[in-house]
């Protein structure tokens, strides 16, 4: 069914983790397809360390949106995989903030190289 | 901090001076006028009694001309010739005051001395009461007037200097500097309001945008006061570098602040937190994979 439709938002795999960057404004259809894609394609694989949202090409980020980027990172823990959220702007992380968002139990990172760095660690325990 | 400025008529009008009062003050200023000499002297008996006076007027010479420029201003305010150029004048008394620091009080207090002085002269003359009560009322209305012009321009002044001071604090108030590759440091010194707060925020998460930070130590040793209302700044602060993906540790916590910290139940969470700046700087450097050797 979802061979027609694609989400838009890229999927790649690169040092073993999968990379997918978010550039098109959020909205639930689009996370919904995204979501499916990505756990498809996250099954498929067997050997990577983890996955990263790379989330620097977007410049706002409500509270819902986090909120169901939050659930798909829950629904990838179920797989058994860690995701660190790399690269939010100032400005969203500052609007974010003052939302009161509920950051907790979740991985940031400042650049992808980081990203990996931080997958490797998680690994390694 | 915009001032409402309004010309003579409409400040005539807000205080209902009319015509009449203005002629009534006319028909008063050949006696009132006499006597000014004399109040001023009497005025300035009573502030050689006051601890301002050694310190504005200690000069004889800015005595003298002081005293001349009070007695042009009763004179004004006899002529009651009330246009923008009263106004003005009065306003630049309310500046100097302000520039000098002359404080409200020995103004305000200067004021009542010589109206209760034009009072008493005006009860012994040999008027009737409806006039002397109509002078009376319409030198109220002048005086008040004047006493609102001065205070406002003093006001405007004293809250342009602050606003300056302010605007210079904030500008040197968040100075992030790099210790290291991908280590900043802020030390924080004074008080957090949510607005400085705010801009701490501001400025730190560009900070690490742009030098990738990884360790960001903040530093709270200079601030005087940790409360509730700070330390929820402060963890604010550490939340949002974290979604960089920066590690904050704040460092400088006397063991003062560790008390009313944990007095207070406020939940620190996972924050890192060190004694002093040395220790900081060991955990951001072991999170760095660096270490520093003797020679």
């Amino acid at each position: 069914m979802g061979n027609w439709v694609k989400s838009g938002i890229p999927i790649q795999l690169h040092s073993q983790c999968i990379i997918a960057s978010f550039q098109l404004d959020l909205h639930e259809d689009l996370l919904k397809l995204f979501q499916q894609e990505l756990l498809h394609e996250i099954v498929q694989h067997t050997d990577i360390k983890g996955i990263i949202f790379d989330l620097s090409g977007l410049e706002i980020i409500d509270l819902v949106d986090f909120e169901r980027i939050k659930s798909i990172i829950n629904m990838i823990k179920l797989t058994g995989f860690n995701t660190v959220i790399s690269g939010l702007r100032p400005s969203v992380v500052s609007s974010l903030i003052m939302m009161d968002a509920n950051i907790d139990n979740l991985l940031y990172s400042i650049s992808l190289d980081e990203a990996i760095i931080i997958l490797d660690k998680t690994n390694d325990y | 901090m915009e001032v409402i400025s309004r010309n003579a008529t409409q400040l005539c009008d807000l205080y209902g001076i009319t015509k009449e009062d203005i002629d009534a003050i006319h028909e008063f200023k050949p006696v009132a006028i006499n006597e000014v000499p004399k109040m001023v002297e009497s005025w300035y008996k009573w502030l050689k009694t006051t601890a301002e006076f050694q310190e504005y007027f200690a000069d004889p010479a800015t005595l003298h001309r002081v005293q001349r420029m009070q007695l042009s201003f009763w004179e004004e305010f006899f002529d009651a010739n009330i246009d923008d150029q009263y106004v003005a004048t009065r306003k630049s008394v309310g500046e100097v005051h302000a520039r000098i620091g002359l404080s409200q009080e020995i103004y305000l207090a200067g004021v009542d001395h010589f109206l209760s002085l034009f009072i008493e002269v005006l009860l012994i003359q040999d008027w009737s009461r409806e006039k002397i009560d109509k002078i009376r009322r319409a030198l109220n209305k002048i005086v008040h007037m004047d006493m609102t012009i001065i205070v406002q321009s003093y006001e405007h002044i004293v809250n342009q200097k602050i606003t300056a001071q302010s605007k210079t604090l904030m500008a040197m108030s968040t100075p992030v500097t790099q210790l290291w590759d991908g280590l900043l440091l802020l030390p924080v010194v004074g008080l957090i309001d949510s607005r400085r707060a705010q801009d701490i925020m501001d400025n730190t998460l560009n900070y690490i945008s742009q030098h990738h930070a990884q360790s960001f130590i903040l530093d709270i040793s200079g601030v005087a006061v940790v409360d509730t209302a700070v330390a929820n700044h402060l963890i604010k602060i550490t939340k949002a570098t974290k979604l960089m993906g920066c590690e904050c540790i704040i460092s400088g916590l006397s063991p003062a602040v560790a008390q009313t910290i944990v007095e207070l139940g406020i939940d620190v969470g996972t924050i890192r937190t060190t004694a002093n700046l040395k220790a900081a700087i060991e955990i951001a450097f072991e999170k760095l994979n660096m270490k520093i050797v003797k020679k």
